[in-house]
C-alpha cells in the first residue's frame, strides 16, 4: 500500500488550517457545484439524488453539508421566480428549489434541514466564478 | 509555483499505461484553510495514496456534460481526522477522488461500497475504465 510522502505532510502542516471552523459554502465553475460545510466534523458523502450529495457526519450520521450539481442553471433562473439581492443570493433558496419538487420524504426532509441550517447560518451565494 | 498548489502523478485515462498531473488549486487549499476545515486538508494524504494506487478508474461523474470527469476510487486502510488525528478507515467505504477533465481535483470524501460490488464504490454510474478484466 502507497504511503505519504513525508514531504506532503510536511508541506501540508506549514500550510495549517484556521483555529476555528466557520460554515462555508461555494460554487466550482468547473465542476458547476455548490459545496457547502455547516460543520467541520469529519464526513462521507451519500448521493441523495441526481443533483444533491449529502456529507454525513461519520461519527453521527447527521447532516455537515452537500453538494448541489448543476449549479448554474439554478441560479440562472432563481431571479424569474425571486427577487435576488445584490449583496449575494441566500442559499436557503437554492434548497427551497429543490423541495418544491421532491417526490419523497427524505428528500423533503433532507432539503428543510438543509435550507434550516443555511437560514440559521445567513450563507449566501457569491456570484459565480468566485469560488474555487 | 507551477500550475496546481499540489500536484500528483497519477494513471492517465487517455493512455493507461502512462501517467498525467492532476492537483488541487490553491484557491480550494486556500478555502478550506481560510475556513478551518481541516479534515478537508489532512486527508490530502489519502488523496496521495488512492492516486499512487487506485483500486478503480471510472469515468462519468453520474450527471448530463460530466461524461468526461474521473472519479479514482481506493482503498486507505486509515483516515486523517486532522493532521493528528489518524483513524482506522471507516468500515464498508472507499475514498473517491473528482478529478475535473483539467487535472484539476474537485473533491475527495470517503462513500459507501456497492453492494454489489465492495471494491466498486455506491452511486457512481460511470463507465469502469480501468482495471478493464473487472467490469465491462
Amino acid at each position: 500500500m502507497a504511503k505519504p510522502t513525508k514531504d506532503l505532510m510536511k508541506f501540508l502542516k506549514s500550510n495549517p488550517p484556521g483555529k476555528q471552523f466557520v460554515p462555508f459554502c461555494f460554487i466550482s465553475k468547473e465542476a458547476d457545484a455548490l459545496t457547502v460545510f455547516f460543520e467541520g466534523d469529519p464526513e462521507y458523502s451519500k448521493r441523495l439524488n441526481d443533483h444533491v450529495t449529502l456529507f454525513l457526519s461519520l461519527d453521527t450520521d447527521e447532516i455537515v453539508g452537500c453538494r448541489i450539481k448543476g449549479i448554474t442553471d439554478i441560479l440562472q433562473d432563481l431571479p424569474n421566480y425571486i427577487h435576488v439581492e445584490h449583496n449575494g443570493t441566500p442559499l436557503s433558496l437554492v434548497f427551497w428549489s429543490f423541495r418544491g419538487g421532491a417526490q419523497d420524504r427524505k428528500t423533503r426532509d433532507a432539503m428543510n434541514l438543509l435550507a434550516r441550517e443555511a437560514q440559521e447560518r445567513q450563507l449566501k451565494l457569491e456570484p459565480i466564478g468566485a469560488g474555487g | 509555483m507551477g500550475r496546481w498548489f499540489i500536484s500528483f502523478l497519477t494513471r492517465n485515462p487517455d493512455d493507461l499505461d502512462g501517467q498525467w498531473e492532476v492537483g488541487i488549486d490553491e484557491r480550494l487549499y486556500k478555502l478550506y484553510q481560510n475556513q478551518g476545515r481541516e479534515v478537508n486538508l489532512a486527508r490530502i494524504v489519502l488523496v496521495d495514496e488512492v492516486l499512487s494506487d487506485p483500486i478503480a478508474l471510472i469515468q462519468g461523474w453520474s450527471r448530463p456534460d460530466k461524461e468526461d470527469c474521473f472519479v479514482y476510487v481506493g482503498r486507505p486502510r486509515e483516515d486523517y481526522r486532522s493532521f493528528t488525528i489518524q483513524t482506522a478507515a471507516p468500515p464498508g467505504k472507499l475514498f473517491l477522488v473528482f478529478i475535473l477533465p483539467s487535472g484539476s481535483i474537485d473533491l475527495w470524501t470517503w462513500r459507501n461500497s456497492s453492494a454489489d460490488d465492495p471494491d466498486m464504490p455506491e452511486d457512481v454510474k460511470g463507465t469502469l475504465i480501468w482495471p478493464s478484466q473487472l467490469k465491462t
